[in-house]
């Protein structure tokens, strides 16, 4: 879906902890989620720590979305 | 014709030598015996059959309209009462790839007789028939006619006679996403160490299952100013409004829907749920913010950090989805998006 989307000229940083299946599909920006059932979460922190966890990935999901990327490019 | 098969041999205005491009809209007609590129399969044929008839179509012809096109070429085949049917090569030609596999697949289904094609691995014929119909891999030219020619016939009459298909490996075509049962001599656990083992020591092995592998795409080119944009949320988490009244499936999911986003405070958790079949769903459904993080986007929003995030987001449920179905679905959602001018999109991905 991810390279459906980015061949209509719309980039997509992808969240994910499959970052192997992503690479394997060409996928142009990946971002190392938080895990399979919480891409956005880390379950084991308190809820304000969680919030920071989630507003630093978001902001590296962003900063995938400004990086010029040539080929499939993961952002840890 | 005693006991020789019937063969009918399905090829373009070019190999049927109408012409070119310039004949690339004549509709479909018949010839008695071998044309072109039929003479080869005739040799090879021997006296094990006979060419009754060649069937020729423009490639313009054919993909103007298809249904059409398809309708005319199954009366003539079926009139040739044929045993079986050879279409192509086609090599790297892509209108022509395609109508080969068009005609095997209706030949097969509706006359139930054994249907063989030729095309060259980037042929989009390849992606588009290759699991209904056998199409033996060729060069990107017709350079590999001899090679291509002898293979297609043995398999259309191994097929005709019931015989054993082997591997796609052994006979030549593409592989049709069928797994088979078959007896081994050894383990697993030993094969997967030889396999290994071979891999280290760099010879050769092949795996038993093979990953499906992406196209290479050219990635987009990024955001220009994120201050200055509007970013969409897309997830194949499966996250639908409680009740799931669009009713997405759970696994081997067709469907996709647009949803409202939430508010900042909100409690998503009491709004929303995953019906994701593949994970567990708890954290999420507790907090769906751990797959959308539509909090901290909001926050960002407020802050002028980014120009808007888009008030829907769009779901899918990927689990055990066929690869076609998620690229449809993608190409659909990516059309929205546009319309919606979105200029970038984060993607969660359980």
């Amino acid at each position: 879906m991810a390279n459906e989307i980015e061949k209509e000229g719309i980039p997509v940083a992808l969240i994910t902890t499959m970052v192997t299946t992503a690479k394997m599909m060409n996928v142009s920006r990946i971002v190392v989620g938080g895990g399979i059932t919480h891409p956005f979460g880390n379950p084991e922190m308190s809820p304000r720590e969680e919030k920071e966890f989630r507003k630093r990935l978001v902001e590296k999901a962003l900063g995938a979305l400004k990086s010029e990327v040539k080929k499939s490019t993961i952002f840890s | 014709m005693d006991n020789k098969l019937r063969v009918v041999h399905y090829i373009n205005q070019f190999f049927g030598q109408m012409g070119g491009e310039e004949k690339a809209g004549i509709p479909p007609q018949m010839k008695e015996g071998p044309v072109g590129p039929g003479m080869l399969v005739q040799k090879k044929l021997g006296d094990r059959g006979q060419i009754v008839a060649t069937v020729i179509c423009g490639d313009d012809y054919f993909s103007n309209d298809m249904g059409k096109a398809i309708e005319k070429i199954l009366i003539l085949i079926r009139s040739s009462n044929p045993d079986l049917l050879v279409a192509g090569p086609a090599f790297n030609a892509g209108r022509y790839g395609i109508a080969c596999g068009e005609v095997c697949w209706r030949a097969n289904k509706e006359l139930g007789i054994p249907c063989v094609t030729g095309m060259y691995k980037e042929n989009p014929g390849v992606e588009m028939y290759r699991k209904p119909v056998y199409i033996i891999e060729t060069a990107g030219s017709a350079i590999g006619m001899k090679d291509a020619v002898p293979k297609m016939v043995d398999l259309v009459i191994k097929l005709f006679k019931g015989e054993t298909i082997s591997s796609p490996l052994e006979e030549g075509y593409f592989p049709r996403g069928i797994r088979k049962n078959i007896f081994s001599e050894k383990w697993a656990s030993e094969r997967v160490i030889d396999m290994l083992m071979a891999k280290l020591s760099g010879d050769t092995y092949m795996t038993e299952v093979s990953n499906p592998t992406g196209t290479s795409i050219k990635p987009s080119s990024p955001v220009g100013d994120i201050g200055n944009a509007k970013i969409a949320l897309v997830t194949e988490g499966g996250l639908v409004p409680k009740g799931n009244s669009d009713r997405i499936e759970g696994s081997r999911c067709t469907k996709f829907a647009r949803y409202k986003i939430w508010a900042k405070n909100d409690s998503p958790g009491q709004q929303f749920e995953s019906i994701h079949r593949g994970f567990d769903t708890s954290l999420i459904n507790e907090d769906p913010n751990r797959l959308l993080p539509i909090d901290v986007l909001k926050d960002k929003e407020e802050k002028g950090q980014l120009r808007e995030i888009s008030p829907f987001f769009y779901s899918t449920c990927g689990c055990g989805t066929y690869i076609s179905e998620a690229k449809r679905m993608g190409r659909e959602i990516a059309k929205n998006l546009k319309n919606e001018g979105i200029q970038g999109v984060i993607l969660p991905a359980t």
